[in-house]
């Protein structure tokens, strides 16, 4: 009797739990494709891909005659800090942005896209653009977008409390506020007294666009935290997709928006929020998620699971930082001769499992590369050491290098629990050529105090941002990222990059930049490791116009290929 | 209960005590000329149960090979071997590699020894700690009553009623992690149990007999205390002690597993499933042999203190 | 019951200078950590971006300036006022964001409880009955097996076994994203088939101990003077076992509540993250591992108070159900 009891108790609770999660479905095609899913044994030697065989874009994998409707389930690593994504700091809330908000424009590949912005133009004095927003844009309430949003939003985050450089960056790239004058409801200009070539790359990237007649009444200290606009069905969104959904810690569900400036494939979005890695990569293969970033590691495996695989060009800078404030790294034979020993080829294979390439270059996926302008340090250990004999240093009995009675030891710090494998191998690179080369792995904060504070011989340091070096700058100018090297001629080229009226002008600016900061060998170059996206046979990719940074152009053409 | 160790004494004892205990073998009621020692009653019943010496072999070959690890192998646990791991991917167990390799090309196999002797080094430790703080709390709380009593219980109260798991996090978080660290804050949260024991061991042998003569015969309280009633404690203790160093592996690994133990390149089972789980399916003997060690070794100190607990005292079961 | 009340009301008053002691040792043991706490909540890029003086800013805005004491006794004012602060990495108020978790969290220890309960008692009395007999002494070892097993192993174990290989059960989350307009038995049929795995782990590692107490308490009581009395008295038979019943099934559960209970916040962590469930367990761990400070003391306090009333509770129960021991 207590059993049966028991059994009712344990069955109301599971019926409660899913009481719970009951969720409304409305009507919509019926297909729940399984990925197809050849186990192949994993070889010993995983086929490594060359640049040509991993397809930088997705192909349409069928033909399809309606595209129309079904739902695609994308992935995200956290829950959105806030649900009325506009007040998000970045993580989700970018993600959102692109598919719930109202995007200008987006870089693919240096080229630029027009989405809600539809043509821009440049006056002859080179100080005023003109702007032109499609005139059939609304948000998800029904009320049109108009350029009084744009200008509302530019205004709206020049406010003090926004400290941080999201909101503030089309200040932060630029010396001066740009004004912002309504011409009409669909036209605006934007006027400066110096050029201001970097506008897109704040459109592309940093800029939020927020409906005027949400946010009006709110109190820029509130922004971040106010439930105005929060409540799941009724956000007012303006992209092709609004947040009609969201359970904590499981998934944002998203449906069309149907005053979105053009058409809207999928009725449902959803994104999951899976925050394990490898949880990701199963539930792609149990068909739990259709589309998912890859780690380098299951390449392999999403091969033979025959899924759809394209490849990104990998994270921006990458480099291993050496002070050159240091007395051993100020000299910078020795740190030509790191570059020298650096093993950019048995990085990639080890770290990276074969899955990246040479980065000739400075930094990847950044506008005006110019690689052929750089210094490249092809890995030669002879050529090193000769460097370093050059420099006074010489060998002595135990076989490291030794100048006035100092060993050629330098300590790598890194941050532990992440960069622990790389750490290893590179220490592993430095065997045998004589320098003695420690690894130190140092808690996050710690790090990040030491680094910025020049407390370290080298280090680790990586970024990602936005295609325009104008990006790069800031950082610049935070000596520690850039090894605190400064000089004269390369604050005048950086600036000159920023200002330059024209491309070509840029162009050349940001070439002697790259060839000086290689010539003067600031940072050890590291590879470009490619980035892997995998998506189910049933996902149709290849209208969406897929970009190096995993993201899509067109979120509103994606569609479902049914089983 | 046994109430005198010493050997002379065996013979008279002998025979009151099988009378007592009924559950006793035949053999031991008669005179023999060989006098069986206390603890050889203890170990021929401990032989009775085949986990205990299964438990027993397991464990002593664990601490063998951890031990005398740097001979079994003739790699180093930190040696990376780029070509043992052709474009950073494990290969599996061969003849070269008993257990095969990681990602890195280092030998799993002698990681796992390496390990095995942190494990074994931190789960002994930290006991030893925990019992370093908590049985001589109990013995002044069981012995001498009255403030120390009072103040050694709400001692034991405080610490018992702090969510120890979140605590062990928490400290380990915000402390460097490493190992003196780790088997500090293993020590420092585990003891209350040992106490609480040893107190009410002490509550209910202060009253015996025996004491009373030795106090009478003038005996000091300190002797008294530790080196009569404080052994009658020890062997039962034993059961909670191999499952407390099972406890403090597990707890180990767990630390090491959300990265707060053991940091690169010092090998730690727990860190090791932790860097598996990316390889399941591709590499899955990267996490199955991490995994079965530290299942071993727990259940082989388990079977020990069970056996070693039903050879003290047949009659409880 | 007054002696009860009074024993409760003891309690009660014991737990608070505790609490009190807990909670400030924890704040002041947070300010040993070295490092700036801000590199926690600011993105690296961000911070490095931030000039001196948004630094400064934004500090201020997280009042980490203010003297540690200073802090703290804000902290406990909010708490009496029933607000438990916002959380640093995510700017949300705290109290919101263990509500949105509790739920779930509770609801798996209740059903993992349940079922524990379910199969671990009548397994423990069976072996109680043929004591010493294959099936006790299996038991046996099995318990100890249960707790041998490393939990994160055998869960990663398991979703590689029966996730990725056999693909019978669904690999994370709660809910199956791609049913359309399920009726309501094929939901409870899609949450069960995702709970079987994280659910199913814990139960069966955790039965072995469950049945092996059970056993010990029943043998305990067997022999005991009043279920003697209580036949000797007359009562019929039906009505002894009846009792019997009723203090095999409630005195294990009244030491399991301790431990649950302190278990809810931390506990299930590791299930909860490989899982991708949404529980408070993965929440309070994850505040460690981020250094959100706020959270960090919410979820310190509500698992103090947790196993502070635990036990409290366990011990009520204990003797409610159990007449002898109300005579301490």
């Amino acid at each position: 009797m207590k059993k049966l009891l028991a059994l009712l108790l344990a069955l109301i609770m599971v019926l409660s739990m899913v009481a719970c999660g009951a969720k409304k479905e409305p009507a919509a095609d019926d297909q729940a494709a399984d990925a197809p899913a050849a186990d192949a044994p994993a070889a010993d030697t995983p086929a490594v891909p060359n640049e040509e065989d991993v397809a930088l874009e997705f192909e349409a994998v069928a033909e399809v005659d309606d595209k129309f409707g079904g739902q695609l389930i994308l992935q995200t690593w956290m829950d959105p800090i806030n649900i009325n994504f506009y007040a998000d700091y970045g993580s989700v809330g970018c993600s959102n942005y692109w598919t719930c908000g109202p995007q200008l424009v987006v870089y693919k590949g240096g080229e630029l896209y027009p989405l809600l912005l539809e043509s821009w133009e440049l006056d002859e004095t080179g100080l005023v653009w003109t702007m032109k927003i499609r005139e059939n844009a609304g948000w998800s309430d029904g009320t049109p977008i108009t350029v009084d949003d744009i200008i509302f939003s530019m205004e709206y985050f020049r406010q003090d409390t926004f400290t941080d450089f999201i909101f503030q960056a089309d200040t932060m790239y630029f010396s001066e506020t740009p004004v912002y004058e309504k011409v009409d409801d669909h036209t605006y200009t934007v006027t400066t007294t110096v050029p201001y070539p970097t506008i897109f790359d704040f459109y592309a990237v940093n800029c939020f666009i927020i409906p005027k007649h949400v946010f009006e009444n709110v109190p820029a200290e509130e922004f971040h935290t106010t439930t105005v606009n929060s409540t799941p069905g009724e956000i007012v969104c303006g992209g092709p997709f609004k947040i009609t959904e969201y359970k904590i810690g499981e998934y944002i569900k998203c449906e069309r928006n149907e005053y979105f400036w053009d058409e809207v494939y999928l009725d449902e979005l959803y994104w999951r929020i899976a925050p394990d890695g490898n949880s990701m990569f199963t539930a792609l293969q149990t068909g739990e998620l259709d589309f998912t970033f890859l780690m380098g590691s299951k390449y392999q495996e999403a091969v033979d699971a025959g899924m759809q695989i394209a490849r990104t060009n990998g994270a921006n800078y990458s480099g291993i930082s050496m002070n050159t404030q240091d007395p051993i790294l100020s000299d910078v034979n020795i740190r030509k001769a790191f570059s020298h020993i650096y093993d950019q080829q048995l990085f990639i294979d080890q770290a990276f499992g074969g899955q990246g390439e040479i980065n000739k270059g400075f930094v990847a996926n950044m506008r005006f590369e110019d690689p052929d302008a750089c210094v490249y340090y092809e890995h030669d250990v002879e050529k090193a050491k000769a460097l370093i004999e050059e420099s006074g240093w010489t060998l002595n009995a135990d076989g490291i290098y030794e100048k006035d009675g100092q060993l050629l030891e330098v300590t790598y710090i890194y941050e532990a629990g992440y960069d622990d494998f790389n750490a290893m191998i590179l220490q592993s690179m430095f065997e045998g050529t004589g320098v003695k080369f420690n690894i130190e792995g140092q808690e996050y904060s710690v790090w990040l105090d030491n680094v910025d504070a020049g407390n370290y011989q080298m280090s680790s340091n990586y970024s990602s941002l936005g295609p325009d070096p104008a990006n790069y700058y800031d950082n610049y100018l935070n000596t520690s990222l850039f090894s605190f090297y400064r000089s004269e001629t390369l604050d005048q080229a950086w600036i000159d990059g920023m200002t330059g009226a024209t491309d070509e002008d840029r162009q050349a600016a940001y070439s002697a930049v790259q060839h000086e900061l290689t010539d003067a060998a600031v940072w050890l170059v590291q590879p470009r490791n490619w980035g892997y996206y995998a998506a189910n046979q049933t996902c149709g990719l290849d209208e969406a116009q897929f970009t190096s940074t995993g993201m899509f152009v067109y979120f509103h053409k994606l569609y479902k290929i049914a089983e | 209960m046994y109430l005198f160790k010493k050997k002379h004494a065996e013979i008279p004892l002998k025979r009151i005590n099988s009378a007592v205990d009924p559950m006793q073998d035949d053999e031991d009621l008669y005179f023999s000329a060989k006098v069986e020692g206390y603890w050889t009653t203890i170990f021929k019943r401990f032989c009775r149960h085949w986990y205990g010496i299964a438990g027993l072999i397991v464990l002593a070959a664990l601490i063998f090979c951890a031990i005398a690890a740097p001979v079994l192998t003739p790699y180093e646990y930190d040696k990376i071997d780029f070509s043992a791991a052709p474009m950073g991917q494990p290969q599996p167990p061969s003849r070269e590699h008993l257990f095969g390799t990681d990602r890195l090309g280092r030998d799993y196999f002698t990681r796992c020894l390496y390990g095995g002797r942190i494990s074994l080094l931190i789960g002994f430790s930290a006991v030893a700690i925990q019992l370093l703080i908590g049985i001589p709390l109990g013995c002044i709380a069981g012995y001498y009553r009255g403030i120390a009593d009072q103040l050694i219980c709400r001692f034991i109260d405080f610490f018992s009623c702090v969510p120890s798991t979140f605590l062990i996090l928490l400290v380990n978080a915000l402390l460097k992690p490493s190992m003196f660290n780790v088997i500090l804050v293993l020590g420092v949260f585990g003891w209350t149990g040992y106490t609480r024991f040893v107190r009410s061991y002490f509550l209910s042998l202060r009253e015996q007999e025996f004491v009373q003569a030795a106090k009478a015969a003038g005996l000091k309280e300190r002797t008294i205390v530790f080196k009569h009633i404080l052994p009658h404690t020890l062997t039962p203790l034993i059961l909670s002690v191999s499952m407390g160093i099972g406890g403090a592996i597990l707890s180990e690994s767990g630390l090491s597993y959300l990265g707060l133990g053991m940091q690169e390149p010092i090998p730690s089972w727990g860190a090791m499933i932790a860097g598996a789980q990316e390889y399941t399916n591709s590499a899955p003997w990267l996490s199955v042999f991490p995994g079965l060690m530290i299942t071993l070794t727990v259940l082989s100190l388990c079977f020990i203190g069970e056996a070693f607990r039903q050879a003290i005292d047949p009659r409880a079961n | 019951m007054n002696s009860g009340l009074k024993f409760v009301i003891k309690r009660l008053l014991v737990m608070i200078p505790l609490l009190f002691a807990v909670t400030l040792a924890s704040y002041l043991l947070m300010t040993i950590t070295p490092g700036d706490p801000m590199a926690m909540y600011v993105g690296q890029d961000q911070l490095r971006q931030m000039t001196p003086t948004q630094k400064e800013q934004r500090r201020e805005a997280l009042g980490l300036n203010r003297p540690i004491i200073v802090r703290y006794f804000d902290w406990l004012d909010d708490i009496l006022h029933g607000t438990f602060g916002t959380s640093f990495k995510t700017g949300q108020p705290i109290e919101k964001e263990i509500g949105q978790r509790i739920g779930i969290t509770m609801s798996l220890n209740i059903i993992t409880l349940f079922l524990t309960y379910l199969v671990g008692i009548p397994l423990g009395i069976y072996c109680a009955k043929h004591k010493n007999g294959i099936v006790d002494n299996a038991v046996m070892l099995y318990s100890y097996v249960g707790i041998s097993l490393p939990a994160f192993w055998l869960s990663i174990m398991a979703i590689t076994l029966f996730a990725v290989k056999l693909k019978w059960l669904p690999g994370l989350g709660l809910s199956d994203l791609t049913l359309k307009n399920p009726t309501f038995w094929q939901e409870v049929w899609d949450t069960i088939k995702h709970l079987i795995m994280p659910v199913g782990l814990t139960v069966i590692t955790g039965l072995g101990s469950m049945a092996r107490a059970e056993r010990n308490l029943y043998l305990d009581v067997i022999n005991q003077d009043y279920v003697r009395t209580a036949r000797a008295k007359g009562l019929p038979e039906r009505k002894v076992k009846w009792g019997h019943a009723y203090r095999n099934v409630m005195l294990p559960l009244a030491s399991e509540i301790g431990g649950s209970l302190a278990g809810l916040i931390g506990g299930s962590y590791i299930i909860e993250t490989i899982f991708a469930i949404p529980g408070l367990g993965a929440y309070s761990t994850n505040a460690i591992l981020d250094r959100d400070y706020p959270v960090i003391m919410a979820t310190l306090l509500m698992s103090s108070v947790l196993v502070m009333v635990g036990y409290l509770v366990s011990d009520i129960l204990y003797c409610v159900v159990d007449p002898r021991i109300r005579v301490q």
